[in-house]
C-alpha cells in the first residue's frame, strides 16, 4: 500500500508536458521579440556608409612618371589606404556616433524596451504570479485535493491498516491464546505426570502407614467398610478426618477415624507443587 | 500249695478254658468237672469266696484265685472285655449264681482323658458288660447293683498310660 | 499371600490410572485393605488412696488383669508414664500422646468412714483428649473388689461395644487330699478366680455345677450318697434340693434359659440318655432313645433346642435336636471325638472338647460358618464355659501336674491361668450376668 502511494506522490511532482512547452514558447517569444528589433537599428548605418564612398573623388594623377606601377599601386594603395583609414575613422567615428547614437536609441529603447518588458515582464510576471497563483491555487487544491485524498487515503489506507493490524494482532493473540492453551495444556499434563508419579510413589507409602496404625474394631475388619476423607497440612498433618460413608457400626467408624489420628503425619511429598494433588484424600476401608 | 503253684494252675486253667472254646451253657458242668481234670487239689482248709463265706467244696483254688481278683480291665475306649476280663467276670458270675443270696456292686471307671460326663457314661457301660455276664451266667439282676464313678476316683494318678491302663476297670465289690 | 499383595496393588493402581481419565473429580483415593489386630491401648494409672489401706486390694491391678486377660486390651506398662493423674483436670493428654496409649483410666480410693470408701474413676479419650464416662461409687470396703470390676466391665462395654463380664462369678470344684482321704469343695468365686466361697463340702466326688439363669442356684452332680445324683442348692441360705436319684446315672444337668426346666442325664432306662425336668410339675420328659450314649446337655440361648453329645455314630460327636428331642441333626464332622458343647449367650459360638492327636483342647466353632478353631494347645482340657458375654472361655487343664483353671478369649488370642491357692482344681461353670 505504501508503494503505490508513493507512486502517487511522485507522479504529482512531475511538470505537465504542455506545462512546460507554453513556458519555453512563451521566454522563445519574448527573446525572439528583443532581437527582432535590434537587427532594424543596424541595417541603415550600412547603407549609409556605402553612399559615403560612392561621392568621394579619385585622387591626383599628375606625376604621371615613369614611376613603378607597383609603387604607383604601391602609392594608390597606400592613398586608398590612408583614404580607406580616412574613411574607416570617419567611418567609425560615424559608426561611433552612430552606435553612440544608437547606443543613445537602444538605451533609450532599451529603457523602453525595458520598461515595456519590465512591464511586460511584470505583466508577465503578474500573469506569471497569477497563473502560478492560479497554479499554486490550483496546486494547492489539487495539492490539498491530493492531500485531502491522500489523507483520505492515508486514512482509509491506515483504517485498512489498522484493520489488517487489528486482524493480524487478533489472528497473533489467537495464536498466542492457542499456544499459551497448549503450553498450559503440555504443562497441565506434564504437572499431571509428575503428580502421577508421586502418587504412585506416595499413595504405597500413605496406605501402609495408615493399614499399620488401623487398630481393628472389637467386630474384626469384617463388615467395617467406611469411607474417610481425610484434610492434610503440607506437612503431612492430618487436620481432619471425616467420615464420609459410615460403616454403620460406630466402633468401627471410630476406629478408623483414630487410625488417621494415630497415623498423622502422613508421608507426603514435600514438594508445594504436588501439595494439591494430596491435599484431600479419600480412603475406602475394604478389608 | 504255694503260690507259684496256684498262678501256674491259673495259667494252666485259663488256658484251658480258652482253648476249649466252650460253651457258656455248659459252664455249671464243667465247673463241677474241674475238680476232676487236671491238677489234683488236696481239698485241705476252708477257703473263703469273696463274699467272706466259706467256699464250698466245688468251688476250690482256681475259682478261688479267680474270684480274688476284683477288676476287670479295659482298653482305651471300650467297654469290652477281653478273655481276662471274661474269665473273671465269670468266676464271680458262677459264685454269685451259686449264692442267690448274695448281692454284688459293679463300680464302672475310665481314665483321665475325655469329658467327665462321657467318662461317667463309658463307665457304666464296662460295668453293665460284667453284668451282663453276670446276668447271662444266672444271677439275678436284682443282685447286681451298677455304679458308674467315671474318672472320678482313679487308683492311679500320673497322665500317662501305666496309670490310665490301671484307672480303666470295673471294680466287683460285695460290701458295701 | 503374594499374589494377593499383587491383587491390591493392582487395585490400587487401577484407582489410580482411573482418576487419570477424569482428572476432574482429582481427589487422590487410597484404598485401605488390612488393619493390625491388637489390643486397644489403654492406660491404667493407679488410683490415689486416702485413708486406711484394704490388704491385698489394688483396684488397678484387679482392672489391668480383668481388662488384658479378656484379650480386647493391651495395657501400656506403668513404668512408661510421665505423670500420674487421679482425675481429668490433672490430665496432661500430651504425656499420654507420647507413649501410644489410646485410652486412659484414672481415679481415687477416698476412706470416708470406718469401713466406708468413695471410689471414684474416669475414662479418658487420649487423641480427642476428653473424658468418654466416669462414675463414684460408696460402698463398703469388702465391695471394694467387685467395684473394680464393675468398672471393667464399664470401660469394656464403652470401648467394645459387648458387655463386660468380670463382674460375674465362677463356680468349680476343687479336690484337697486330706489324711480322711480327698476332700470335695464345690465353691463360687469371681471371675479372676479370687474370693472363694465354699458351698459344698464333701468326701465324695462332686462333679457337673450348673448355674441357674438368675444365677442364685447351683444345680450339679454329687456322690454323696455313693453314687451320682442331681441335687440343686441355692446360693444365698445353701438351701438344697435332691431332684434326680434314678437307679443308674443321674448327671449333666443344665437349667433351661428361662430357669423352668432342668435338662439331665439318665440310665434309668437302660441307656445314658437325656431327659428333660420340669421344676414346676417335676414331671419327666425323654428327649434321646438311642443305643449309644447320650449325655451332655446343653441348651441354645432361646430355649427351643439342645446340643449334646451322643455316641450314636460310634464315636462321640456334637448333635442338636429341639426342645421336645425331635430334628436330630448332626454338627461335628472332623476328627473322632467332639464332646462337651456350650453354645454362647448370643448363639453364634460353640465351644467344646475335641481330640486330635492323641491331646484334648478346647474349640470353638462357628455356628452359622461351622469353621473351627482351636483355643488350646494343651493336653488335657475339660469342662469349657463361655462367659455370658461370649467372649471368653473358662475351661479346666493341667499345669504343674495340677488341676487348674484357666481363661481364653473365644478368638484365642489371650489365656491366662486362674490362680488358686490350693489343690486341684475342675469343672468351672461361669456365671451368668449377676442381677
Amino acid at each position: 500500500m505504501k508503494h503505490y502511494t508513493s507512486r502517487r506522490l511522485l507522479k504529482k511532482r512531475h511538470l505537465s508536458p504542455v506545462a512546460l512547452g507554453l513556458a519555453i514558447l512563451l521566454h522563445g517569444l519574448l527573446f525572439g521579440i528583443m532581437f527582432i528589433k535590434v537587427d532594424s537599428h543596424l541595417k541603415p548605418v550600412a547603407m549609409v556608409k556605402a553612399m559615403q564612398m560612392n561621392e568621394e573623388k579619385p585622387i591626383d594623377i599628375i606625376e604621371a612618371s615613369a614611376v613603378d606601377k607597383k609603387v604607383l599601386e604601391e602609392r594608390k594603395e597606400k592613398k586608398k589606404a590612408i583614404e580607406r583609414e580616412k574613411q574607416r575613422k570617419i567611418t567609425a567615428e560615424k559608426k561611433r556616433k552612430a552606435e553612440a547614437k544608437r547606443k543613445e536609441e537602444e538605451k533609450i529603447k532599451k529603457a523602453k524596451a525595458e520598461k515595456k518588458r519590465k512591464k511586460e515582464a511584470k505583466k508577465k510576471a503578474a500573469l506569471k504570479k497569477k497563473k502560478a497563483d492560479k497554479e499554486k491555487a490550483r496546486k494547492k487544491a489539487e495539492a490539498k485535493k491530493k492531500k485531502d485524498a491522500k489523507r483520505k487515503k492515508k486514512l482509509a489506507e491506515e483504517k485498512k491498516r489498522k484493520a489488517a493490524a487489528d486482524r493480524k494482532r487478533k489472528v497473533e493473540k489467537e495464536r498466542k491464546r492457542k499456544e499459551a492453551d497448549m503450553k498450559k495444556q503440555l504443562e497441565a499434563k506434564a504437572r499431571e505426570g509428575r503428580a502421577r508419579q508421586a502418587m504412585s510413589k506416595y499413595a504405597p507409602r500413605i496406605q501402609r502407614k495408615v493399614q499399620d496404625n488401623w487398630y481393628l474394631p472389637p467386630r474384626g475388619a469384617e463388615g467395617c467398610n467406611p469411607t474417610v476423607q481425610v484434610n492434610l497440612a503440607p506437612d503431612g498433618k492430618v487436620l481432619r478426618a471425616r467420615i464420609v460413608k459410615s460403616s454403620g457400626d460406630s466402633f468401627c467408624d471410630e476406629s478408623v477415624e483414630k487410625a488417621f489420628m494415630r497415623a498423622s503425619p502422613i508421608p507426603i511429598p514435600l514438594d508445594p507443587d504436588l501439595y494439591s494433588e494430596f491435599k484431600v484424600i479419600d480412603f475406602p476401608f475394604r478389608p | 500249695m504255694n503260690n507259684t503253684s496256684k498262678l501256674i494252675l491259673i495259667v494252666l486253667l485259663a488256658g484251658m478254658v480258652v482253648v476249649s472254646g466252650c460253651n457258656k451253657k455248659n459252664r455249671k458242668a464243667e465247673g463241677a468237672d474241674m475238680g476232676n481234670t487236671g491238677v489234683s487239689t488236696s481239698g485241705t482248709g476252708t477257703e473263703f469266696g469273696p463274699d467272706g463265706k466259706p467256699l464250698g467244696d466245688w468251688q476250690s483254688g482256681a475259682l478261688a484265685d479267680l474270684l480274688a481278683q476284683t477288676q476287670v480291665y479295659f482298653a482305651y475306649d471300650s467297654t469290652e472285655l477281653d478273655a481276662d476280663s471274661q474269665a473273671i467276670a465269670e468266676a464271680h458270675a458262677t459264685f454269685l449264681s451259686n449264692n442267690p443270696a448274695t448281692k454284688v456292686v459293679l463300680e464302672g471307671h475310665a481314665d483321665e482323658r475325655g469329658t467327665r460326663e462321657y467318662n461317667l457314661a463309658l463307665g457304666e457301660r464296662r460295668a453293665q458288660s460284667v453284668a451282663d455276664v453276670f446276668v447271662a451266667l444266672g444271677v439275678s439282676p436284682a443282685n447286681i447293683e451298677v455304679i458308674s464313678y467315671g474318672e472320678e476316683n482313679p487308683v492311679a494318678e500320673g497322665h500317662d498310660e501305666s496309670s490310665w491302663r490301671l484307672n480303666r476297670r470295673v471294680e466287683i465289690r460285695y460290701d458295701r | 499371600m503374594k499374589l494377593s499383595n499383587m491383587k491390591k496393588l493392582a487395585a490400587l493402581l487401577i484407582i489410580l490410572s482411573g482418576l487419570m481419565v477424569n482428572p476432574v473429580q482429582a481427589v487422590l483415593t487410597i484404598e485401605i485393605n488390612r488393619g493390625v489386630d491388637v489390643g486397644i491401648p489403654i492406660a491404667i494409672v493407679p488410683f490415689s488412696w486416702s485413708g486406711a489401706p484394704v490388704a491385698g486390694e489394688s483396684m488397678t491391678e484387679v482392672i489391668e488383669a480383668d481388662l488384658t486377660r479378656s484379650g480386647r486390651f493391651d495395657s501400656i506398662p506403668q513404668a512408661d508414664f510421665l505423670q500420674q493423674p487421679h482425675n481429668a483436670k490433672e490430665v496432661r493428654f500430651k504425656d499420654w500422646r507420647l507413649i501410644k496409649t489410646d485410652y486412659l483410666v484414672v481415679g481415687s480410693i477416698r476412706q470416708t468412714g470406718a469401713t466406708t470408701y468413695n471410689v471414684k474413676f474416669q475414662l479418658m479419650d487420649v487423641f480427642r483428649g476428653n473424658t468418654l464416662t466416669g462414675y463414684q461409687y460408696n460402698i463398703q470396703s469388702t465391695k471394694l473388689r467387685n467395684v473394680a470390676h464393675l468398672i471393667s466391665d464399664i470401660i469394656y462395654e464403652k470401648l467394645t461395644g459387648e458387655k463386660g463380664a468380670f463382674n460375674t462369678k465362677i463356680a468349680y470344684v476343687t479336690v484337697e487330699k486330706t489324711k480322711k482321704g480327698r476332700r470335695f469343695l464345690l465353691q463360687v468365686a469371681d471371675s479372676d478366680g479370687f474370693d472363694p466361697q465354699t458351698i459344698l463340702d464333701s468326701h465324695q466326688p462332686l462333679m457337673s455345677p450348673a448355674w441357674s439363669p438368675d444365677a442364685r442356684k447351683l444345680a450339679y452332680v454329687s456322690f454323696e450318697k455313693k453314687r451320682s445324683m442331681i441335687y440343686i442348692q441355692r446360693l444365698s441360705d445353701g438351701k438344697r434340693e435332691k431332684v434326680a436319684s434314678f437307679k443308674g446315672i443321674n448327671s449333666a444337668p443344665a437349667f433351661s434359659p428361662d430357669g423352668t426346666k432342668l435338662a439331665f442325664v439318665s440310665s434309668k432306662d437302660g441307656n445314658t440318655e437325656i431327659y428333660v425336668l420340669d421344676l414346676r410339675t417335676r414331671a419327666i420328659k425323654r428327649l434321646t432313645n438311642n443305643h449309644g450314649i447320650d449325655t451332655e446337655p446343653s441348651w441354645l440361648p432361646n430355649g427351643r433346642g439342645l446340643v449334646f453329645t451322643s455316641s450314636r455314630s460310634g464315636q462321640p460327636q456334637i448333635y442338636r435336636m429341639n426342645a421336645d428331642g425331635s430334628g436330630v441333626q448332626r454338627l461335628t464332622y472332623s476328627g473322632k471325638y467332639n464332646a462337651r458343647p456350650s453354645v454362647s449367650a448370643d448363639g453364634k459360638l460353640m465351644v467344646m472338647i475335641s481330640r486330635g492327636k492323641g491331646r484334648f483342647h478346647v474349640a470353638v466353632m462357628n455356628l452359622r460358618s461351622k469353621e473351627i478353631t482351636r483355643l488350646t494347645d494343651t493336653l488335657l482340657d475339660e469342662s469349657p464355659s463361655f462367659a455370658p458375654n461370649g467372649r471368653m472361655v473358662l475351661y479346666a487343664t493341667e499345669q504343674d501336674n495340677k488341676g487348674v483353671l484357666a481363661a481364653v478369649s473365644s478368638d484365642g488370642r489371650v489365656r491366662q491361668t486362674l490362680r488358686f491357692l490350693q489343690g486341684d482344681v475342675r469343672e468351672p461353670a461361669w456365671s451368668p450376668y449377676l442381677r
